[in-house]
């Protein structure tokens, strides 16, 4: 699933380049039309027979220690049990993506993607630490 | 956020996946973009055979006398014809929604058009069924005058068939469309 958005994003990044105005940095550009390639992709039926989330840690992490090997299992867990837009928020904040950007990707202010990354930062947290959201 | 900061180091060692090359990347959108624009191609070629079939049946039937048999011909052109335009235009309204919005922008607008989508699934898809059907009755005397026995009994078991596997089609993305309009509504 994830090759097939990479390349669907990737065609539509192509054919849009045109219509790139430098309104925005174009890493913004490029994440918006990503993001909202995969938004459409997640209801896709193929990539319910996909790997999910979870699943996909333990490929990446195998050469790392148990302790956070089974922080990281928790965390992909928990990832995937949040909404839409909250998994969306928190994987670009995980990946380094400045506030400033995120909010300008997800549409909303700056106050309130900081209002909603403290919300699922504790979610998140409580989640790995307790289990379940 | 000490726990966070955890969860930051720990996602930080993860092992950074290898982005495949860029000749692969680009061949890989090159086939998928080729195999979707034959699927459209095909589609319309099917669809278009099937209205100058039905259009020349339709002459060859009317040059004689506009009747019921005529009448059916005219009905099941017209019906296949507004589903091809129905597809044609909602097709387009999806290609014209800038997916370079915001997420909630993107959002918003992908929502209507399948909010708008519901509104043809539910008044159009229904009236142009009933359409196709009722031009399929009108026939069936003009085909049981014309055709051998056999035949006629071969164009009632085809054409039920066809309805069933056609309904299920239909009843099938309608519903793979209203599960995506409720996940859409969802999102905030």
């Amino acid at each position: 699933m994830a090759a097939d958005a990479t390349q669907e994003a990737f065609i539509k990044i192509w054919q849009n380049l045109e219509g790139f105005r430098n309104e925005s940095a174009i890493s913004t550009w490029i994440y918006r039309i990503s993001v909202n390639t995969c938004l459409l992709h997640l209801r896709k039926p193929s990539s319910k027979k996909e790997t999910r989330l979870t699943e996909l840690y333990e490929r990446a992490t195998e050469n790392y220690n148990t302790q956070t090997d089974q922080q990281l299992s928790k965390m992909y867990g928990c990832i995937q049990q949040l909404d839409e837009t909250g998994k969306m928020i928190i994987l670009m904040v995980l990946e380094g993506v400045g506030y400033e950007e995120v909010a300008e990707i997800a549409g909303i202010t700056e106050d309130t993607l900081r209002v909603r990354i403290h919300r699922i930062k504790k979610t998140l947290s409580n989640c790995v630490q307790h289990g379940g959201i | 956020m000490e726990e966070f900061d955890s969860l930051q180091q720990s996602w930080n060692q993860q092992a950074v996946a290898t982005p495949p090359p860029f000749e692969t990347l680009l061949n890989s959108a090159e086939k998928n973009t080729r195999a979707l624009k034959a699927k459209h191609r095909w589609t319309t070629f099917i669809l278009s055979t099937l209205v100058v079939l039905l259009t020349w049946f339709f002459g060859y039937s009317a040059g004689f006398s506009l009747n019921r048999g005529s009448a059916g011909f005219l009905f099941m052109i017209l019906s296949i014809l507004l589903r091809i335009l129905l597809e044609i235009v909602s097709y387009r309204a999806f290609n014209k929604i800038p997916v370079s919005k915001s997420f909630t922008d993107y959002t918003a607008q992908v929502t209507r058009f399948y909010a708008r989508r519901k509104k043809i699934h539910y008044l159009f898809t229904p009236g142009i069924l009933l359409l196709y059907i009722t031009g399929f009755i009108l026939l069936l005397p003009a085909f049981r005058a014309n055709v051998s026995a056999g035949f006629y009994t071969y164009i009632l078991v085809s054409g039920g068939l066809f309805f069933i596997v056609f309904g299920w089609i239909i009843f099938r993305q309608i519903k793979k469309e209203l599960l995506l309009l409720d996940f859409l509504k969802n999102i905030r």
